[in-house]
Formats: structure tokens, C-alpha cells, sequence
């Protein structure tokens, strides 16, 4: 599968060289870098990408450019890529722009030039962001595979643990997808619903909630028994004190019966994200 | 640049694995019990884990709704919450929706993108009583959500899956049969401590008190062994806290809850400073 695209446009070439190498350095092995000199250029290339459908993850864009400013640009190349992250480089004159962009194109974030160092001023920003489009952006269909009965209790308990974790999943409904009498067609007699596909061929007939948590490697069992801290519940109270007790000492979180705490995250979150969702 | 609440606790669980906190899930905690100074927890296969404190927060669910049809179809159209993993199946359909909370008016938004009709139910004379004034304005400029005031649910239709439910207006009395493909119930917050009963003291409802609301008429609550008040956000069991929505007067609110767990960490530390 193609990496996806990091894309930044920059009408000045030495800024531009300094941009695609510190995105270059932190993210090439995971993301391919594209660069152009002003907005037209980079639209017309954004096409090409959207015809061979590549995922663009981010755009990275001077505001202050001739011909099509960085918010022109991001307002066109946003229909082709509507879930696609949306930086604005900006100096400190254009920060009114700027904000008047956070609601014209949906402008993640804005930084100001020179961002220097980019481990403390663009890394942290762009990990964060990256991270919340791995997370919602679909590749390839790679999870669970969910077969079931749509006006089954069963069937919707499963997806909503599944949901409520985190686990990506796509739902088949035994009564409108052929795809799924398919998967059950594999059976010498027809099992219980519902059925969960793995990607390595595996399956589980009609399980229990902890028998799903600990297929997909959700974390059931405690490392040891005695801790400092213990949080029952991870709703935004039980995680707010899980990640203030946590960064002083031990912690254990407990969500009790199937409340939802994330696992997946493949977010790699620094001190800045917790501050950002106050935002 | 709002956060979803997905986001929120993906966030969260990220940043509190990486200062080191285990998260366990989904784990049932079946009760507390004082041993010492640790205050010991019990699993449902009969084990325990000690710990110094404890916070509590595990929050609310919604009410069981009490009408004829409602047990039958749960799960077949019927769903508590706002089961967001269902909104794209009633894509085009006509949905109901009970409540006049945020979590209500979210929801209702949400499943407008959706579904092809939003109706919510609403026993009370106003939709803004409970719910912040920017959902209720949101919700009055979504086309596809009606809201219905004064209206509650008599019963549920429908063989294997819901069809159509019977609604009353409370103030002509009328009943009128609706079709609807889901009913999405998002009503009465419980708390859900009955196991903690006789642990910490809670209110009739059931939500944990703590702090100055122990106090009655000066006294500290009974059987407190400790010659100081309790914290604030701090339960009738030394060490023992609580945060978010399951405590007796929290405000309902996201931002609330965060504030709360994250200020009982204060307290926490008091608490395990004097140890």
C-alpha cells in the first residue's frame, strides 16, 4: 500500500527545502513527502494523487503566496481531500488570516515561521494531528470483520463494544450482504450469530464481551496486585485523573463493565495533547 | 477544532499509558472493602487488587424506560445511548430519540446527518431547561429534528423489530402512533452504586457524596476515623474518592468531569502524604 502524503507548498524555495527536510527526517520512513512552489502547481498535482487514489494525510501551506494564497489553495484542495489535516505556515502578520481560516477551510493549526526547533515547535503539532488521521482514516480493509444479525441484541452488543474500544470493524449484515452468507457458507452447519472474521483467517462464534477484549489485545489482567493510585471508570473524569496520577506515580485505570477506553491509539502523545483538549 | 469524545479518550488512554498507568478492559469491579490503611478491590472471579486510594468515576447510565414493548425490542431498534455505532443503518429512516439533556441534543445532531427524520420526545414544557443554549440553537436550525414537547412514550410496535411507537401529549392527553425504524433512550441519569452500598455514603438517588457535603450541621459523617474533615471530592471513606458525573451535585458536564479527576489527583496526594 502506498504511503500516504505529507504535502507542502511554499513559494520560497529555502523555506520550502528546510520544510520537506524536517518532514522528511521525522516522517519518510511512515509518510512520502511531496513538495510544490506555489498553489497551482500543488493542485494540479493534488489531482493526479486523487486520481490514483492516494491518501494525502496533511497539507503544510505558506499562507502569503502570488497567484493563490495558502488559504485559496487549502479551500480547493479540501474537496478532493475533505479529511485531510490542514497546517497554515504564517508570519506574525498573517495570524488574522489565519484565524479567519480556522473556519473558512477547517484550519487544524496554524504556525508561525521560523518553527525552529522543529522537535519542540512543529513535531509535537504534526504528531498530534497525525495520529487523529491515522485514527479515523480507513485504509484497505484490515480489522474485524463483524457478521451478524441487524435486529439482534447479540449482534449489537458486539459492535458496540467493538465501537466503544476502538477496535476498527466493519459490520455485515447477514440479511443484506452477500459478502457475509459467503463467510458463513465456509461452515459445515450454520453457527450462532454473530461471527467475528479476523484478518489471519481466525474466527469467534458468538462471544463474550472479555473473550472479543482479549482476542484483539485489549488489556484485562492487572500486572500486579497492589498499586497506589486505582481510577474506577474511564469516562473524561476516570481518564483525567488516570493521566494526572499517572504522571506522578502508579495508576491503574478500570473501566468497569464496557465503558470505553481507548486502546488503540497509536497516538504518539506528548505533554501538549492533554493542553489541546481544552482547545 | 471541537474533539470528539472518541478522540478525548483515545487521547487520554494514550497519555496516561505513556506516563505509565495500566488501563485495564473492560474490567467489572464488583465492590470496595477498608482493610488497613489499604483499600482493597474485588473482581468478579473472586480476586483483589490493593491499592493506597481509590477514585471513583465511573459515571451514570440512562434509566430503563418502563413501557410495554421496550424489553422486547431492545437491541432490535431499540438502543440506550446513543448507540453511534447504529446511525449509519438508519441512514434515510425515521428516528426517535427520548431525552432533553446535552448527551440528547448531541445525539440528535448527530443522527440528523443521517436519518432522514429526528424526532425527540420531551417531557418538559421547554428544550433548553437542561441543555446548553448553543445545542439548542443548532437543533432549531436542523431542518430534519422536530422536537415534540410535553410528549412521552406509552408504548413500543413491532414483531421482530421496531415499526412504530405510541406517544402521549401530557397536556391534551392525545395519544398518536408514530413510525419510527429506532428509538434511541437517553434519559434519568442513575449512577449505578448499588455496589457500593454501605461502602460510601450516597444520596437517595444513589450519587456518592463527599467533601463539605459529609458534613451535617458540623459533624463529620459516621464512623470517619480521622481527626480532619474530609477533602473535598474526597468520599465518607478516607482515600476513597470520587470524580464526574457519579457525584452527588456534579455539574453534567465533559469539562466538569475532567476538572474533577484531575483535581482529586490533588487530594489523592494529601491523602497519601499523611500515610
Amino acid at each position: 500500500m502506498a504511503k500516504p502524503v505529507l504535502f507542502a507548498v511554499d513559494d520560497d524555495p529555502g523555506v520550502l527545502w528546510s520544510v520537506q527536510r524536517d518532514l522528511r527526517q521525522e516522517y519518510g520512513d511512515r509518510f512520502r513527502i511531496i513538495q510544490a512552489e506555489s498553489g497551482v502547481e500543488a493542485l494540479e498535482a493534488v489531482k493526479k494523487l486523487k486520481q490514483r487514489n492516494e491518501p494525502v494525510a496533511l497539507f503544510l501551506v505558506d499562507q502569503r503566496m502570488p497567484q493563490m494564497s495558502g488559504v485559496e489553495f487549502l479551500e480547493e484542495a479540501i474537496r478532493l481531500y475533505p479529511d485531510s489535516k490542514r497546517v497554515l505556515l504564517t508570519a506574525y502578520a498573517d495570524t488574522d488570516a489565519a484565524i479567519h481560516a480556522i473556519n473558512k477551510v477547517g484550519l487544524d493549526h496554524y504556525l508561525l515561521k521560523p518553527w525552529d526547533p522543529p522537535e519542540e515547535r512543529l513535531y509535537p503539532v504534526l504528531n498530534d494531528l497525525l495520529a487523529d488521521w491515522s485514527a479515523h482514516h480507513r485504509p484497505p480493509f484490515e480489522g474485524v470483520t463483524l457478521v451478524g444479525l441487524r435486529w439482534s441484541l447479540k449482534s449489537h452488543r458486539a459492535k458496540d463494544f467493538l465501537a466503544r474500544n476502538q477496535v476498527p470493524y466493519r459490520w455485515l449484515d447477514v440479511e443484506a450482504s452477500e459478502e457475509a452468507n459467503r463467510l458463513l457458507a465456509t461452515f459445515d452447519e450454520p453457527p450462532s450469530l454473530p461471527v467475528l472474521f479476523f484478518p489471519d483467517g481466525s474466527y469467534m462464534v458468538d462471544p463474550a464481551p472479555s473473550e472479543i477484549a482479549e482476542r484483539v489485545g485489549l488489556h484485562i489482567h492487572a500486572e500486579s496486585q497492589f498499586c497506589d493510585l486505582l481510577v474506577i471508570g474511564a469516562g473524561p473524569a476516570g481518564l483525567a485523573s488516570a493521566v494526572y496520577g499517572a504522571s506522578e506515580g502508579c495508576t491503574r485505570s478500570l473501566s468497569r463493565g464496557s465503558r470505553p477506553a481507548a486502546r488503540r491509539g497509536q497516538a504518539r502523545a506528548s505533554r501538549t495533547t492533554w493542553a489541546s483538549l481544552w482547545a | 477544532m471541537g474533539l470528539s469524545g472518541a478522540d478525548l479518550a483515545r487521547r487520554a488512554v494514550a497519555q496516561a499509558t505513556r506516563f505509565g498507568a495500566e488501563i485495564l478492559t473492560p474490567q467489572e469491579v464488583t465492590g470496595i472493602r477498608t482493610r488497613g490503611q489499604f483499600r482493597m478491590v474485588q473482581f468478579p472471579d473472586g480476586t483483589e487488587m490493593a491499592a493506597h486510594a481509590i477514585v471513583i468515576a465511573t459515571g451514570v447510565n440512562y434509566r430503563k424506560l418502563d413501557a410495554p414493548g421496550v424489553d422486547a425490542l431492545t437491541g432490535a431498534g431499540v438502543y440506550y445511548g446513543a448507540a453511534i455505532s447504529e446511525a449509519v443503518s438508519f441512514r434515510g429512516q425515521d428516528v426517535l430519540l427520548i431525552g432533553a439533556g446535552n448527551s440528547a441534543g448531541q445525539a440528535a445532531m448527530y443522527f440528523a446527518k443521517y436519518a432522514r427524520s429526528v424526532t425527540m420526545l420531551v417531557r418538559g414544557s421547554l428544550l433548553g431547561r437542561h441543555m446548553s443554549d448553543y445545542l439548542v440553537r443548532q437543533i432549531k436550525g436542523t431542518d430534519n429534528i422536530s422536537v415534540r414537547l410535553r410528549t412521552v412514550l406509552v408504548e413500543a410496535h413491532g414483531d421482530d423489530h421496531l415499526e412504530a411507537v405510541t406517544v402521549r401529549n401530557l397536556n391534551t392527553d392525545e395519544k398518536e402512533t408514530l413510525s419510527a425504524a429506532a428509538l434511541f433512550i437517553l434519559i434519568g441519569a442513575r449512577p449505578n452504586t448499588e455496589w457500593l452500598a454501605g461502602v460510601v455514603e450516597r444520596d437517595s438517588a444513589g450519587f456518592i457524596l463527599s467533601g463539605p457535603d459529609l458534613m451535617v450541621d458540623g459533624q463529620r459523617p459516621k464512623g470517619w476515623p480521622l481527626d480532619r474533615d474530609p477533602y473535598l471530592l474526597e468520599t465518607s471513606v478516607p482515600g476513597i474518592f470520587v470524580a464526574g458525573d457519579v457525584r452527588h451535585r456534579s455539574v453534567k458536564r465533559v469539562a466538569a468531569a475532567v476538572g474533577e479527576g484531575s483535581m482529586a489527583i490533588q487530594f489523592v496526594h494529601l491523602y497519601l502524604g499523611s500515610l
